[in-house]
């Protein structure tokens, strides 16, 4: 059966597949991360906006992944382009939520004490408020992560290779073997990537917990 | 170097009229309270009495809504808010310890923003370390690994980094359980002296305020009710509510912190007499004004006392012959030291004297009418 396996995998070139898948899925987290961070410092900053920036990337968030594929052909074309930009915006979410929330929800405490001590609002927002919400953000970066392993998989179907190109010709050609091999392989791969994220918040919140109080 | 230094030392903070509402709620109404620099001010009062509120519109954490402070003579609304804070160390009850910033980096967060170098800041933390009697290898710890006391140690250690000449301290022990509070209070002490601030101190214990305050001002619903050394509190209440705070109709819950003067019965000139007088004539003044004891002095310095019916026996001597040596107290003791010296001599009487000069009388049956 192992040989058998091996031979699947060789045929559909999984490996190369599996490169493709993460190195797509890397390139947009990278983005993900840094745009999902960056919104949510921004609305924490102007917090009027923050209904509308949140109104509107949940409108994003109700469309249909394999919609937004499509809604982004015409500007984007086919491949791993409009992948990538698909589910970064599809990821942003998570986490420019958590950031926002992780950034309002810092203790009073440490706010008044900081500003008490000679800390001017940039300094609290640098050296207390962005440090002690980073487990929070990392908990969206995991939702995210899950986020973008399904939209980078889906981009199957609008040829941006990854491990989607294998698991579309395995339905198209009805390969139940295959299907389940790289079905089972993405799972894998999710699981491990959320394993790797559930790890580094943990280890967050031990180090920026809230003390022993 | 530029150190950003406001001021050197405080030679004065005077608060002037400042009132501020929280909507309808008034926090602090027409609050005038003059800060002496050196010493320790307490801010005592019930909750929502506007103690807290008090203290925090000295660094600008809240503005009043009309009024002045002034520190030094000057305005501190023409200081910067940042600025002015890193001229004034703060301690709250809650600690406020970063739980992400290990020790080292909690100390000398002010520091680093202002660029200090490396070794100045080792060496700064080290030695603050040292001052609230910490081992050097917490600098690598985190909050969490502390206990409530270290945490304590550690926010003192912080407020003063910068070395601030005024320090706001709100109720900084109140968290901690009852025996460290005490053991706290004895180490800060101890911490003050060598540091020669200036003080306020938010508490609403008032063992505490006894304990460590110079003055202590009781406010009472958003106002100043009295603003006075202890003893004073204690022997001059302006009102039920102050006298009920520092219970001062039990005197002897204060035995330590009045002194021999505060209690003595003050010498009028007909008791005391030239020991060089012959005793028929002391005899006939003592008879005049109704007194039966006799202080006598010589040159005004006190030489002792004698009684009226030995001055009686021996009319022919003079007042020197009969005199007896008495137990003699300085006006600034302990009361409750003098009160145990008496009780060891089996004494009923004492001469508090001030330069020599004989000016009250310490009776400690009186006293046990005044203390209970």
């Amino acid at each position: 059966m192992f040989i058998e396996l091996a031979e699947l995998w060789k045929s559909n070139k999984l490996t190369i597949r599996t490169i493709q898948h993460l190195s797509m899925f890397g390139i947009a987290m990278a983005f993900t991360i840094v745009i999902g961070i960056a919104v949510g410092i921004i609305i924490y900053k102007n917090k009027k906006s923050s209904n509308t920036v949140f109104n509107s990337l949940n409108v994003i968030q109700t469309i249909p992944a394999l919609a937004l594929l499509v809604f982004l052909l015409p500007i984007f074309g086919l491949g791993a382009l409009p992948t990538i930009v698909a589910s970064v915006l599809y990821s942003i979410l998570p986490i420019a939520r958590n950031t926002y929330a992780g950034l309002t929800s810092t203790g009073k405490d440490y706010i008044e004490t900081g500003k008490a001590i000679g800390l001017s609002n940039t300094d609290i927002l640098l050296k207390i408020r962005i440090p002690l919400a980073l487990p929070m953000i990392a908990g969206g970066i995991r939702i995210a992560i899950v986020f973008t392993m399904g939209v980078i998989t889906l981009g199957g179907l609008i040829a941006a290779g990854g491990l989607g190109a294998p698991l579309q010709t395995g339905i198209h050609l009805y390969d139940k073997q295959l299907i389940l091999l790289t079905g089972v392989w993405v799972g894998i791969l999710a699981l491990a990537l959320d394993g790797i994220g559930a790890l580094a918040e943990k280890l967050l919140s031990k180090k920026y917990s809230y003390g022993n109080r | 170097m530029a150190e950003n230094k406001l001021f050197n030392r405080i030679e004065s903070i005077k608060i002037r009229n400042i009132s501020k509402k929280y909507g309808e709620i008034k926090a602090l109404e027409n609050l005038n309270l003059a800060i002496e620099g050196g010493e320790l001010l307490i801010l005592i009062g019930p909750s929502g009495s506007g103690k807290t509120t008090a203290l925090k519109t000295i660094n600008r954490l809240i503005e009043p809504d009309n009024g002045q402070i002034k520190i030094n003579n000057h305005d501190i609304m023409n200081f910067e808010p940042v600025k002015l804070r890193r001229n004034i160390g703060y301690v709250i009850q809650q600690i406020g310890l970063f739980p992400h910033l290990n020790i080292r980096d909690n100390i000398s967060l002010i520091p680093r923003i202002e660029k200090w170098d490396k070794n100045r800041i080792n060496d700064r933390v080290e030695e603050l370390l040292d001052l609230v009697d910490l081992p050097k290898i917490f600098a690598k710890r985190y909050p969490s690994e502390l206990s409530g006391g270290q945490q304590q140690r550690i926010g003192l250690a912080r407020s003063i980094v910068m070395d601030p000449p005024l320090l706001l301290m709100d109720e900084p022990f109140g968290a901690l359980d009852p025996i460290l509070r005490k053991q706290l209070q004895i180490e800060f002490l101890k911490i003050r002296k060598e540091l020669g601030k200036t003080i306020v101190f938010v508490t609403h214990d008032i063992e505490e305020a006894f304990k460590l305050g110079d003055r202590i001002a009781i406010m009472d619903k958003a106002k100043l009710v009295q603003v006075a050394k202890p003893n004073e509190l204690i022997l001059n209440p302006k009102n039920d509510f102050v006298s009920q705070l520092v219970s001062s109709h039990k005197k002897f819950m204060h035995m330590d912190n009045l002194k021999v003067k505060d209690l003595m019965v003050e010498l009028s000139n007909k008791y005391i007499f030239e020991s060089s007088k012959n005793n028929r004539e002391v005899a006939q003044k003592m008879k005049k004004n109704g007194i039966e004891l006799a202080v006598t002095v010589s040159d005004s310095k006190l030489e002792g006392i004698a009684n009226f019916n030995i001055i009686c026996t021996a009319k022919n001597k003079d007042l020197r012959e009969v005199t007896e040596k008495v137990h003699t107290f300085s006006p600034e003791k302990c009361l409750s030291e003098a009160v145990a010296e008496l009780k060891e001599d089996k004494n009923t009487l004492a001469v508090v004297v001030e330069n020599g000069r004989p000016v009250g009388l310490m009776l400690t049956d009186k006293l046990l009418l005044e203390l209970v």
